[in-house]
């Protein structure tokens, strides 16, 4: 018991560094909604300056500590001023790369300057032992450290509760519009708080040092112990992650000290943040953003003369340079394939990972492990990693599932570290010191081994990559990419598509793990010994910035973002020109991605892509003929859809203790509209919320002809026939409306998932889609993006869409917002069209009364949650309640509307 | 703002990359200018692959800069029977794709030998030399590929320095306790350990291992102690024990005389043994040459002087002395080809080396045979097997029997036979 309480006392100092460090970390976050990477190099750069002013300098320790965290401070201020201010309307992934591109920068420079070693420090605090009783003792620093603290999560947690500032910063936090409105800044409080959470950094940091020594990786290291203090907090109360810091470091302490296995204690933080993901499964609380907009995506198309043409030229490159420059290659195409699998999760899938070199590795481990203890021949070897990569990375879609966005980086970067730790770092499993030996590798018995046939390795390792990008080339083109497409731009309306989100992330994992696994596998039979070791975490941060800087939705783009990577091409060439540029590359590389993704987060391959069409348009003796506009053909006769009743039957939906929804029941029969109306907060979003499965109901029924539909997910729901629009569209804004309504109307196959790699079909439109391309007038918009149509063609779009699925129940939420007059109209003959000639039973939320009153059969009223009113419009109109509630006095509707049914 | 940006974008690039021109632009060669004077023969080419710089951190740097200056000396001295020794480096970088880049290009080069410093990787640089049939001499002689590769000739007796140190807490300790370090070659140590235990008769030691990276290592301290013992044998690199030293301290653990075992006496540098005197007061090590304050080593000292005052390195770790061991081996050897009219390349180095029984090192180790491989299977490229034990007393590093020679081949044979 005494030594338990003895590594719980050392826990406890380790958990007080954690909480100083995660604290600045919640600062930034609360402040400006940034997850800030390079949280834990800020504060490096902070202690080394102030152990070069207090040991090198031979200065005061104090002058070294008030110098280190100014700098911090304003380096994070600097961050925010040039760095995140220019990129508040980037999307998430662009901002957390950007992050990623600070802490790249100051690790390099940091290390040019001071040199990579480990530097010890001797503690400026006492470090008397304390003993507390028989052989249970504890240092005097590590006392003064839990102090400190916990005053400071005491100091925070007073200033942003009762001062003006505070309460600035949770008014910028829950809205920046509104709070800019009542005069407060938005930039100012994000730069104070950008300065204030680093310069905590740096107080973290330079405390920490003597601990754990000084050494450029070491802080980067301890912000995953941070984040996941972080994280149990929601990014927002002090005081929880004082708390969660402290049981993280016992809990570590502990672990180490009784679990043997290796890298099993290191990875608590990771297990802390799995068990949040579990428990919680739902993202942090998202910023009031202006815009979001997501990485541009290509198209994938192929074109065979040019990839048959590039390829050439790089074999016959390859077949004439000499040897270093041949390996340069081999590591070019192995890194591409790695951030190839990137553009797979991240670019079309939207799926932020920070492991998937490690994922890389966890592949060539089975490759090299079966090749070197049970002799299984390359090939086969090769084929049974890719097939088992699969499921493993099926496996790692888990904690995705239920995370996205800045928990999901969080998520993968415990994980790249746990795997990094646990399987690379032990000797049992991979192979110990000299790694694993494996046999020369053999390609029908042709030998392809790196060193006696450099030539022959890099021309496998071009094949490999050619494969992998016409792969995902196809994958994009398929069904399958327009799924992740969706899943990338908008969950919510992919799965009222009948798009399983879930699914859809778990192959987006799988696919791209096999994809890493090539690139592994090229990366490590470049030597007959496999060391997993080089398979880092930082390589992984390293690969999601190349990836970018290449194009993150591009497939050409890994090849450029691949020339960044160690020993690569660019090495190659910049040491050839230059001399030794390696220890630069580092450092050059994270102001590239800097520069490049306030410029253009879209990244090189877009560029040149823009270029290469424009330099091919003026070498063209004829002018350019436009491609030749998407034509389809209007089918002779509207297909009814499958006739079904939807019954609502008591239906209530609680948030919190606020009855958001009580006791709502209705029918929507095939052919019949009705409306629901009711002033703004009366539930009306919410009962179809709950209707679609976007809401789990506290108690009621719903089905579908007979059929229970209650237990079913969203996705099932808009499957079995319930589809619905949303109030704010919620378009696939960066796809085509032909991809939006071809998303929609695609059969849900799970087939097309392996397909799609090989051939991707693009079967015809079904009758009812081209009907509705044809009714809604969207003939001529079929090729164009959706973020570049009007808001009314918008609008149609959303609703087109929704009748894509070919549903038997249609559920719109205010169609008619911000229509005029006439565009309304036209909109309630649609809808009206859309009953008595498909047979689609209609429920219309709607604002507009007389687009109510005109076009629907029945009409239920809504006010706090209740149903006060049910009936026809002539009944609903003279319903004193209804009157009073919803129109606000004895006002009626003065002139009746004329009925849309009566005029078509 | 797009014009602007550009145009400030563009010209912070210009800048740098005109800075990275300015600053890299430099020569990887040395060992020549005023010194060659006189010497008219063909130069002698020999590389040295070691870290120089690294983004990911170096295990020692400064051997290239070492081996310059040792072969500026021998220059100075007459070369090699009037062939000029000419040093060509390329830096690890830590990088494990640079090992074998640096190896392909040491053959394109038709280097006659390579010296090469243990870092991350390097055990992809055996086969490349292997395909070109030129020797190699590692600086540490640990990893396994250089104690089996056919072309290694390590002067160093690196990992026999790792088994002395547990045959000796064998010896004097009733409960030792090796610490080590969570990585993949902790099984090795493991294995090393229990072999000089065994030696001494003795079963193998508790190992405490330290979780990677650098961390808290208080708790690993903590452990260290709380089985009591009365000999601590750290398994640990120099930087490590400057972070390990502390914790012990703190958690009151005294070292009574003889009770601290090292198993290297090389990774007990000046550094290390000013930081911690009273800790290390009565510690009894193991090292494969004499210790660095050894009269022995003034030709190297007063060589390393001037360069160590300029670049701050430290070149008494083993790393340095090690590969400095072999560049005086590289230089015995090279001479006797010389001096039997042959030209001296990557053939008559690998041929001479593979019969020579007695390489000279001027007095720091005695002759190593590298004619005849050991017959202990794991080890058989281990040619120096003599060790030195030392002791640190009065803040001073001392050889143990007036610095003999000791060669424990025989009692280690036998306890990797069990």
């Amino acid at each position: 018991m005494e030594e338990v309480i003895r590594f719980a006392l050392l826990g406890l100092g380790l958990g007080a560094l954690y909480s100083l460090a995660a604290q600045g970390l919640v600062l930034i976050y609360r402040g400006s909604g940034v997850l800030n990477f390079a949280h834990g190099a800020i504060g490096m750069v902070a202690a080394f300056i102030s152990w070069d002013i207090w040991v090198e300098q031979g200065l005061p320790w104090a002058l070294g500590l008030v110098v280190g965290v100014a700098v911090s401070a304003g380096i994070g201020a600097l961050t925010h001023l040039f760095v995140m201010r220019p990129l508040r309307r980037a999307s998430s992934l662009a901002r957390i790369v950007a992050t990623l591109g600070v802490l790249i920068l100051l690790q390099g420079l940091v290390v040019l300057r001071y040199g990579p070693d480990i530097i010890t420090i001797s503690s400026a605090l006492p470090t008397d032992l304390i003993r507390l009783g028989g052989d249970i003792t504890i240092t005097a620093d590590r006392v003064i450290l839990v102090t400190v603290a916990g005053a400071l999560t005491a100091a925070l947690w007073w200033v942003y509760k009762y001062t003006s500032f505070g309460l600035g910063t949770a008014a910028v936090a829950e809205n920046q519009r509104v709070a800019a409105s009542l005069g407060w800044s938005p930039d100012r409080i994000a730069t104070i708080n950008w300065a204030l959470g680093s310069g905590l950094a740096g107080l973290a940091a330079i405390l920490i040092a003597p601990i754990v020594q000084l050494q450029a990786a070491t802080m980067t290291n301890l912000v995953i112990a941070a984040l996941a203090a972080a994280l149990v907090a929601s990014f927002r109360s002090f005081p929880i992650v004082f708390v969660a810091a402290i049981v993280i470091g016992i809990a570590q302490t502990e672990v180490t000290r009784y679990v043997a296995t290796p890298g099993i204690g290191q990875s608590v933080p990771f297990a802390v943040i799995v068990a949040v993901m579990v428990l919680r499964g739902k993202a942090l609380p998202t910023r009031d953003f202006f815009l979001q907009r997501l990485p541009g995506v290509g198209t994938g198309r192929i074109r065979p003369g040019l990839v048959v043409a590039g390829v050439a030229a790089a074999a016959a490159l390859i077949a004439v340079v000499p040897p270093t420059w041949q390996e340069s290659f081999a590591i070019t195409f192995g890194m591409a394939l790695v951030l190839l699998s990137i553009v797979v999760l991240t670019g079309y899938a939207g799926q932020i990972s920070l492991a998937q070199y490690a994922v890389a590795g966890l592949g060539v481990w089975i490759v090299a492990r079966l090749d070197a203890t049970q002799d299984v021949p390359f090939v086969l070897a090769c084929l049974i990693g890719l097939a088992l990569a699969f499921p493993i990375g099926m496996l790692l879609a888990l904690p995705a599932v239920r995370a996205r966005g800045l928990n999901l980086a969080v998520a993968t970067l415990g994980l790249g570290a746990a795997i990094e730790l646990i399987v690379f770092n032990n000797g049992t499993l991979s192979g110990g010191l000299l790694g694993t030996d494996v046999h020369e590798p053999k390609i029908l018995g042709f030998s392809i081994e790196p060193i006696m046939h450099p030539t022959r390795y890099a021309l496998f390792c071009l094949a490999l990559f050619t494969v992998a990008a016409l792969a995902v080339a196809n994958v994009r083109r398929g069904r399958s990419g327009r799924r992740m497409l969706a899943v990338r731009t908008n969950e919510r309306a992919a799965a009222a598509l009948g798009i399983s989100v879930s699914e859809t992330k778990t192959f987006a994992f799988g696919f791209s793990a096999a994809v890493a696994t090539l690139g592994g596998i090229a990366i490590a039979y470049r030597s007959d010994v496999v060391i997993f070791s080089e398979f880092t975490n930082f390589t992984s941060i390293n690969a999601v910035a190349w990836t970018v800087i290449g194009g993150i939705g591009y497939v050409f783009g890994p090849i450029i973002g691949a020339t960044l990577a160690p020993s690569a091409l660019g090495t190659q060439i910049g040491n050839s020109l230059f001399g030794n540029v390696t220890e630069y590359i580092i450092p050059i590389g994270g102001l590239i991605l800097i520069l490049l993704l306030m410029q253009n987060e879209d990244g090189a391959a877009k560029q040149n892509i823009l270029q290469f069409r424009a330099i091919a348009k003026k070498l063209r003796r004829k002018a350019e003929k436009p491609a030749a506009a998407t034509a389809l053909d209007k089918p002779t006769r509207i297909e009814k859809v499958a006739s079904k009743t939807l019954t609502v039957e008591g239906v209530t939906v609680r948030f919190g203790g606020v009855v958001a929804l009580s006791d709502l029941s209705l029918t929507v029969p095939p052919g019949k509209i009705v409306g629901l109306i009711g002033p703004n907060g009366a539930g009306k979003t919410t009962a179809i919320d709950a209707i679609t499965g976007f809401v789990e109901p506290a108690t009621g029924h719903l089905d579908l002809d007979g059929v229970d539909i209650t237990g079913l997910h969203a996705a099932q729901r808009a499957r079995v026939g319930v589809s619905r629009s949303f109030q704010s569209l919620e378009l696939f804004e960066d796809m085509t409306v032909l991809d939006n309504l071809r998303t929609a109307s695609d059969p849900r196959d799970r087939l097309s998932y392996v397909r799609d790699m090989v051939y991707p079909l693009t079967p015809p439109l079904p009758a009812a889609v081209v009907t509705a391309v044809h009714e809604f007038q969207l003939e001529g918009d079929l090729d164009r993006l959706v973020s570049d149509l009007p808001y009314g063609r918008r609008r149609l779009v959303a609703i087109a869409r929704a009748v894509a699925t070919q549903p038997s129940v249609l559920l719109l939420d205010e169609p008619a917002a911000g229509l005029g007059e006439r565009e309304s109209r036209e909109l309630a003959r649609l809808v009206r069209r859309l009953a008595d000639e498909w047979g689609i039973g209609v429920l219309l939320v709607e604002h507009d009364m007389n687009f109510v009153m005109a076009v629907c059969d029945e009409i239920v009223v809504l006010d706090f949650g209740r149903t006060i009113a049910q009936g026809t419009p002539e009944v609903v109109r003279a319903d004193p309640a209804t009157i009073k509630a919803y129109l606000g006095s004895d006002e009626v509707i003065e002139s009746e509307p004329t009925r849309v049914k009566e005029t078509l | 703002m797009n014009y602007h940006f550009r145009r400030g974008a563009l010209a912070l690039c210009a800048t740098t990359a005109m800075g990275l021109g300015l600053v890299a632009c430099g020569s990887d060669e040395g060992g020549g200018g005023a010194a060659n004077a006189g010497l008219t023969k063909d130069p002698v080419k020999l590389w040295v692959i070691g870290d120089e710089t690294s983004q990911t951190g170096l295990s020692y740097s400064g051997i290239p800069a070492a081996i310059k200056a040792a072969a500026e000396r021998v220059n100075k001295e007459g070369g090699i029977e009037g062939h000029p020794v000419e040093i060509k480096t390329c830096d690890l970088q830590n990088l494990p794709d640079q090992a074998s880049r640096c190896a392909r290009d040491a053959l394109n080069d038709k280097a006659s030998a390579a010296l090469v410093q243990a870092s991350f990787g390097t055990a992809k640089i055996p086969p490349v030399f292997e395909q070109g049939k030129t020797a190699y001499l590692p600086a540490f002689a640990f990893d396994p590929a250089d104690l089996h590769s056919d072309v290694a000739f390590p002067m160093a007796a690196g990992v026999l320095t790792q088994i002395a140190g547990s045959y000796i807490a064998g010896l004097n300790c009733q409960n030792p306790v090796l610490i080590s370090v969570q990585t993949p070659q902790l099984d090795y140590v493991k294995e090393l350990s229990a072999m000089g235990f065994a030696a001494a008769g003795k079963p193998p030691a508790k190992i405490v291992a330290a979780p990677l990276g650098a961390t808290d290592w208080a708790p690993t301290a903590a452990q260290a102690v709380s089985s009591k013992p009365d000999c601590i044998v750290p398994y640990l690199s120099e930087t490590l024990m400057t972070a390990f030293y502390p914790a012990l301290q703190q958690t009151g653990w005294k070292n009574d005389s003889n009770k601290l075992a090292g198993y290297q006496g090389g990774v007990y540098t000046q550094k290390i043994l000013e930081k911690f005197p009273d800790l290390l007061e009565g510690m009894v090590a193991v090292d494969m040459s004499y210790p660095f304050n050894d009269p022995k080593w003034n030709k190297f000292n007063e060589t390393m002087d001037p360069i160590n005052k300029e670049k701050l390195t430290n070149f008494t770790s083993s790393f340095t002395k090690g590969s400095y061991l072999n560049f005086l081996a590289f230089v015995d050897v090279a001479r006797r080809v010389a001096k039997s009219g042959q030209p001296v390349n990557n053939e008559s180095v690998l041929a001479m080396f593979n019969k020579t029984s007695d390489v000279q090192t001027d007095g720091l180790l005695a002759p190593v045979d590298t004619s005849t491989p050991w017959s202990v299977e794991d080890f058989p490229r281990m040619f120096n097997r003599s060790l030195v034990f030392e002791t640190f007393k009065d803040g001073k590093l001392t050889a143990l029997e007036n610095g003999k020679f000791n060669d424990l081949s025989d009692k280690i044979a036998q306890a990797s036979a069990q």
